[in-house]
């Protein structure tokens, strides 16, 4: 879904499909689909860590603020815009319904998600609205059939077939090519590495011969 | 159209351009482009544009007509400020009425 998205978006916009998608482009696909995204706000008022915010209205589209210290790193600028659109695509329709109405502190508003880097990349599963919005992230920035391209020619190069350990030489080699091909941090790789199966345990391996 | 930013920001987003493609082309006196956060903060009403040389930049590049953009932050292009520096209080008053006579048509 979000491979195709943004593969549209791309086309639409250079007629042409190419990764690593820029910073640039994914801030144009939100604004498609955002009543406003604020590329450098103060989100210091919601508590320390805060990097990006989605705000949903009842009627009409949500809007995104991002936080201005996000921008000192272009990989945390893109997780964390990603991450945020993930909130858009899959998150409205919980707010469309009724008014949300959640425990909150400080200055936080009961429509908004409010997300810190530590949970962006590797939320658990059971903070699920998070995990999601950090596959979307993933999916964004490593759609699955260029990923499956790149690990592709290293796993012929290297005779890999199966998952790879990701401390192994050959994992460090996969998470390498997708931080090049991809303009992610080693985390972002290492956990879409994980998601799509091309790290984990390795299967048991040795030569019948032995 | 209720303030600069947001006229800005529609006429931007109208021509599928990015905050960062469109600071790019918009030229401050000293031959250097704006930044995207400069014109971030423009767009979201923090700040306004401080010369009239940015405004006619927004103008040409976005293709909006100056006096529009002039309108919305509430002021006067540099030809009209001078022609009111030279005028008496009663010639700006009648220019005002004429002007708002134009308005409605």
């Amino acid at each position: 879904m979000f491979e195709k998205i943004v593969a549209e978006h791309l086309r639409s916009k250079h007629g042409k499909v190419e990764f690593p998608i820029s910073t640039d482009d994914i801030t144009t696909l939100i604004e498609r689909d955002v009543a406003d995204l604020d590329q450098y706000a103060d989100l210091t008022i919601y508590g320390t860590g805060v990097e990006g915010v989605t705000e949903f209205a009842r009627t009409g589209k949500p809007k995104v603020l991002i936080s201005n210290d996000v921008h000192r790193v272009e990989n945390r600028l893109r997780t964390t815009l990603t991450h945020e659109y993930g909130h858009v695509i899959l998150h409205a329709y919980l707010f469309a319904l009724e008014q949300r109405r959640l425990p909150v502190d400080g200055n936080r508003k009961p429509n908004a998600i409010y997300c810190k880097r530590d949970t962006m990349i590797s939320a658990s599963k059971t903070d699920w609205m998070e995990w999601q919005a950090g596959y979307v992230s993933g999916a964004a920035l490593m759609p699955k059939t260029y990923v499956q391209k790149i690990v592709g020619e290293i796993q012929r190069e290297r005779n890999i077939y199966g998952p790879s350990l990701p401390t192994s030489e050959n994992g460090l080699a996969l998470i390498g090519a997708v931080v090049n091909g991809f303009s992610v941090s080693r985390e972002a790789a290492t956990v879409r590495l994980k998601i799509l199966g091309f790290l984990g345990q390795e299967l048991a391996t040795g030569n019948l011969f032995s | 159209m209720s303030s600069f930013g947001r006229a800005i920001a529609s006429a931007r987003k109208q021509r599928a351009m990015s905050q960062k493609e469109l600071a790019a082309k918009v030229v401050k006196e000293d031959g250097e482009a704006i930044t995207p956060q400069y014109l971030n903060d423009i767009e979201h009403d923090r700040r306004n544009p401080s010369s009239d040389h940015l405004v006619s930049e927004f103008a040409k590049v976005l293709k909006i007509d100056p006096l529009a953009l002039y309108g919305l932050i509430g002021m006067l292009p540099e030809q009209d400020r001078k022609l009111i520096r030279k005028s008496t209080p009663d010639q700006v008053n009648q220019a005002f009425v004429a002007f708002r006579r134009h308005l409605k048509g």
